[in-house]
């Protein structure tokens, strides 16, 4: 029987963190190309989850297909949010970049609360099946995987290969890598900055977008979700090293397990301080991050 | 630019002083009491809030008009509360000011305050949630305003916790011991009645001091008197979270027959009831304890995955075959609200009535008046919406007419159904839980 | 040399009609919203100086409040010490845990800084909450006494009015020294350019400590008197994200590194937040919402604040 807990921990941990990854891993675009923090980035992610519940529920679309709206509309929410608010204050003082996009939390996670009213939802048992494609877990040797969060492990892992490959194999992609590492550089060799810094908002906030439709499978959702993943999106950065998508993958898993492991073993209300104090850990001991490039 | 801040912060300092000053003393109309209710009408207990609202709306509405067929109901002949001002005796109407607790103990305490000092109200109807009553006691206390609580926490009519803050405070429906207690009652019959063996328990609660003080009180009643139980895990968990896989999988470890939770929040109570599926945890009984799960929203959403669970209750719709007022009073309840009564809306109802007559047999609009008078309270059964009449313990201030008349209720076709005592069942008892549908 | 006696009869008078206000208009309401104010301006001017003198933006400041507010609570509830005794100890511990956490934390900046502070917050809140001994989730309920001076209770607000007003003036006393001082000209040193400072032989760790205990002594006088105005302390009260939220963006949205900056940003703030809650109580946190526009208006349009508007009529009115 203990064995078996254990093992069902870990699976628990790594299906959540493969999800946990995708969050991040937005995260680290804007702040590997523009150094801007944003504060704001989990309640994106919460923006997402309540279109897809919305989707679900006014036109019956089960998330698997309204995906790509989700992901199509906080693609436009970012660039919407670089032009208005971001680019104003790139000339700024640092203070202010962080003041800003920490208004942009206040505002958004408390609108949200105004407007859907701090209820704890859950996406219906219907969506969350895909339609009953999936039923109850599956039980492998006695651990109970419940799809739903198989299925959100599966779709983060496609759409994190497909985001290292864009970085990696796309002009556009490697334009953006550039303008990371050498603003002014980027700039002599022709690439518009400005165009970039839009797009990697768009490109982060489509990544947490579809981070948080997929989270939405199997967790609450409700206003004030997002600030404990821009949390533990940061964390996650800070453990994989900037710059490096794999590096945010593997600060996912850790993180989900922390979370998975230690509350069960440690308590379940320590969850959060476990992240933490890896956070801190890693700051100190690593700043580079377990794969970072320093 | 420069302008529009100039211009923005001196009319937002502007209007800032209107409000301020504006707030000018309420008087006292010739006609009319004011009572407070603070209620969590915002935040993630929005729904529970609205219940209760709508109860106590309902209750005045009976106070200040004649209803003659919800006779012999308190208050329900009468026009009003009958008050002495200037050596006449005349007709006033009751108004209810409403406070918002935001299910924050702060605010709630705050609310006490402001509308003591500030609304002049002669007593208060509050706050739901135990931690925020707790607050609010003291406050009201200090203000020298009755408060009227329904409320279960043991603690909160415990001499040796409250103190000076007792006086003030009363508690008209059951206290914790009773409605913890039923449920080991049932395990008890149970076994008696479908022939099985219940043996160990686990017990999981929040760690609020609603959840905690329930806890205390299971956990002392199998140590003390139902020792044939054995207590095989206690596991805390933090209330309103958002996973709870590892609190799932620590009662898996402990393999009991029987789990308890005492008083969870609705989502909470949701939260579990799709975890224990999710991870194929499955035993003879789930029992619940009121709370967020008698609120219509629990059953909605879950759905079948809830069927067969147990709850305590104080009341249920069912009980109108027993005491056909109870039938008519959540008929005039569904036909406004769209709901059926619930033990939340219940209870809340109950103490406004119980207020109101406390006004009207002092006919007076003095808190210590009040106060006094609702230290002389003695309603027969009859007369109230519940199963039981009121007479307050002089020194607890608890109602001692609710011994032992707590009910269990199964869930059965998405409804809360009574299943015991066996003499107010209105369904025959299922049990063990039947399984996980796949 | 401008002769300041114009200045001073201005905050004389402000003084003297703060002084005698409760007592010409004791509305509860009112003086409530004032108490608030007060209070809330004497935890900005606390950030103030960590946040606006030295650059350090922290959104985890509650912690020195929530600790102060649970030494002196948990000394008078186990231990019947009055809370006056209790300050005094407050203080200590918290500006103890500031420089404590200032040793790690100090070395890091801008993000990272501002994400730690968060995160030690909601870490230490997070094993209060769990702590039995000091009540864990359920926290402390300080009970119903005899008013008085000992026991830091009345029945009347304004007992509480004249006390928080008076630990106000401290503080602002205190800003306005540091402000003048050689520490203020070190502080402005670091914040202009660190590296610059250092090679000018000022030590920046111990400068910006030196700072954090005295901005965390003075939260803690917030934290004491708040646990005696409630009667409450638990960890989602006194260790509220809201409330280290609310101290920066009050702070930053008056101006930051001034002393007048946190009592503008209140003064517009803290009614708004008071009214909302009373007349619109049904739309729950939208008063947040609001904060959060006001703050980004202020940091894309004036990231110093709306003190520049005051600064600039009084420039004005000088020259005119």
């Amino acid at each position: 029987m203990e064995g078996s807990i254990f093992l069902q921990c870990i699976i628990s941990g790594i299906l959540m963190g493969g999800v946990f990854a995708l969050i991040a891993i937005g995260l680290s675009i804007i702040w590997g190309v523009m150094e801007i923090v944003n504060f704001a980035h989990g309640d994106f992610m919460m923006i997402a989850m309540f279109i897809t519940l919305g989707l679900f529920q006014y036109l019956g679309l089960i998330p698997i297909f309204s995906l790509p709206i989700t992901a199509a509309i906080l693609f436009g929410l970012g660039v919407v949010t670089y032009r208005l608010i971001i680019r104003p204050v790139i000339k700024a003082p640092m203070v202010a970049q962080i003041v800003v996009t920490f208004g942009l939390l206040l505002f958004i996670r408390n609108m949200g609360q105004f407007i859907f009213k701090a209820d704890f939802r859950t996406l219906p048992a219907k969506a969350a099946t895909l339609d009953g494609w999936l039923g109850g877990s599956i039980n492998v040797y006695g651990l109970m995987i419940p799809p739903p969060k198989l299925v959100a492990f599966i779709l983060s892992l496609i759409f994190i290969i497909l985001v290292d490959q864009f970085f990696k194999r796309t002009t556009v992609g490697m334009a953006l890598r550039a303008t990371a590492q050498n603003r002014k550089a980027s700039q002599l060799v022709g690439v518009d900055v400005d165009r970039m810094y839009e797009l990697s908002w768009g490109l982060g906030i489509l990544c947490v977008g579809i981070g948080g439709a997929l989270l939405s499978l199997f967790h609450y959702i409700h206003p004030e979700v997002g600030l404990v993943f821009t949390l533990f999106s940061f964390i996650i950065v800070t453990l994989g090293g900037f710059g490096s998508i794999w590096g945010a993958f593997a600060g996912g898993l850790i993180i989900g397990l922390a979370e998975s492991i230690g509350g069960v073993y440690i308590a379940p209300a320590y969850k959060f301080a476990v992240a933490f104090i890896i956070f801190i850990v890693v700051l100190f001991v690593r700043p580079q991050g377990l794969f970072g490039e320093g | 630019m420069k302008s529009i801040g100039r211009i923005l912060t001196v009319s937002i300092c502007i209007l800032t002083g209107i409000f301020l000053w504006g707030e000018i003393p309420s008087s006292y109309g010739q006609e009319i009491v004011k009572v407070g209710a603070i209620f969590p009408l915002t935040g993630a207990l929005e729904a529970t809030g609205r219940e209760l609202k709508n109860a106590v709306e309902m209750a005045t509405d009976i106070c200040n008009n004649k209803y003659p067929e919800l006779s012999p109901l308190l208050m329900a002949e009468t026009e009003g509360v009958k008050i002495k001002r200037g050596g006449k005796v005349v007709n006033a109407k009751v108004v209810i000011e409403w406070g918002n607790s935001e299910g924050k103990v702060e605010t709630g305490a705050a609310e006490v305050s402001r509308l003591a000092s500030d609304k002049g109200v002669v007593g208060i109807l509050g706050c739901w949630q135990s931690a925020v009553t707790r607050a609010a006691a003291t406050t009201a206390a200090k203000e020298g305003v009755p408060l009227l609580t329904q409320s279960v926490a043991l603690d909160l009519t415990k001499p040796e916790v409250m103190g000076e803050s007792l006086k003030w405070f009363f508690r008209p429906n059951p206290a914790a011991i009773d409605l913890v207690e039923v449920m080991f009652k049932f395990m008890d019959a149970i076994q008696e009645k479908k022939k099985d063996k219940i043996k160990n328990v686990a017990i999981f609660y929040e760690n609020t001091l609603y959840g905690k003080d329930n806890a205390k009180t299971a956990i002392s009643l199998i140590q003390e008197k139902y020792k044939h139980y054995n207590l095989v895990a206690t596991v805390p968990y933090t209330a309103k979270t958002s996973d709870v896989v590892a609190e799932v999988l620590a009662l898996k470890k402990a393999n009991p027959d029987v789990v308890y939770n005492v008083g969870p929040y609705i989502s909470d109570a949701i939260l579990f009831t799709k975890t224990f599926k999710e991870q194929g945890f499955m035993v003879k009984g789930f029992l619940w304890d009121d709370a967020g799960v008698v609120t219509p929203d629990y059953l909605k959403s879950v759905g079948k995955e809830a069927e067969g669970f147990f709850t305590r209750m104080i009341y249920n719709v069912d009980l109108r075959t027993k005491k056909p007022l109870i039938g008519k009073i959540d008929d005039m309840f569904k036909k406004r609200y769209g709901v059926n009564m619930d033990d939340n809306s219940a209870r809340a109802m109950l103490k406004a009535l119980v207020l109101f007559e406390a006004i009207n047999r002092a006919q007076s609009d003095k808190p210590d008046d009040i106060r006094k008078a609702l230290l002389e309270t003695d309603i027969p059964e009859a007369k109230t919406n519940m199963i039981f009449g009121v007479k307050f313990d002089p020194v607890t201030h608890q109602n001692m007419r609710t011994v032992g008349l707590a009910l269990v209720g199964q869930a059965r076709g998405g409804q809360w159904r009574v299943a015991y005592p066996w003499d107010f069942a209105s369904v025959d008892v299922v049990w063990p839980t039947p399984k996980w549908e796949k | 040399m401008k002769p300041h006696w114009k200045r001073s009869i201005l905050y004389g008078g402000a003084i003297l009609l703060s002084l005698i206000l409760p007592l010409i208009y004791p509305r509860p309401f009112f003086l409530h919203v004032l108490i608030m104010f007060f209070l809330y301006s004497l935890l900005s001017e606390s950030w103030n100086i960590i946040g606006g003198y030295a650059g350090q933006i922290s959104f985890g400041h509650a912690l020195y409040f929530g600790l102060a507010a649970y030494v002196s609570t948990f000394l008078f509830v186990r231990f019947g010490i009055t809370p006056w005794l209790g300050l005094v100890a407050a203080i200590s511990v918290a500006s103890a845990a500031g420089l404590l956490a200032g040793i790690p934390f100090f070395r890091l900046r801008g993000h990272y800084f501002a994400i730690g502070t968060i995160g030690l917050t909601e870490a230490i809140a997070v094993l209060v909450n769990e702590w039995e001994l000091v009540g864990g989730a359920v926290g402390i309920y300080i009970p119903m006494l005899e008013p008085s001076i000992a026991h830091f209770q009345w029945k009347s607000r304004i007992p509480y009015y004249y006390v928080v007003f008076g630990f106000l003036v401290i503080s602002m006393v205190i800003v306005h020294r540091i402000e003048r001082s050689r520490l203020g000209y070190y502080l402005r040193a670091i914040k202009m350019n660190e590296a610059a400072a250092v090679s000018l032989g000022i030590n920046p760790l111990k400068v910006k400590e030196i700072a954090m205990a005295i901005s965390c002594g003075i939260a803690a006088l917030g934290g004491v008197f708040y646990a005696q105005y409630t009667l409450y302390v638990a960890p989602d009260t006194v260790m509220a994200l809201q409330i280290s939220v609310d101290m920066a963006v009050i702070t930053l949205v008056g101006g930051a590194g001034t002393l007048f900056g946190p009592i503008i940003g209140a003064a517009i703030l803290i009614p708004l937040a008071e009214i909302l809650r009373v007349y619109l109580g049904k739309v729950g946190t939208l008063h947040i919402a609001i904060f959060g526009m006001i703050v980004m208006f202020v940091a894309i349009f004036q990231p110093s604040g709306i003190i520049i508007y005051f600064q600039r009529l009084r420039r004005w009115k000088r020259e005119v």
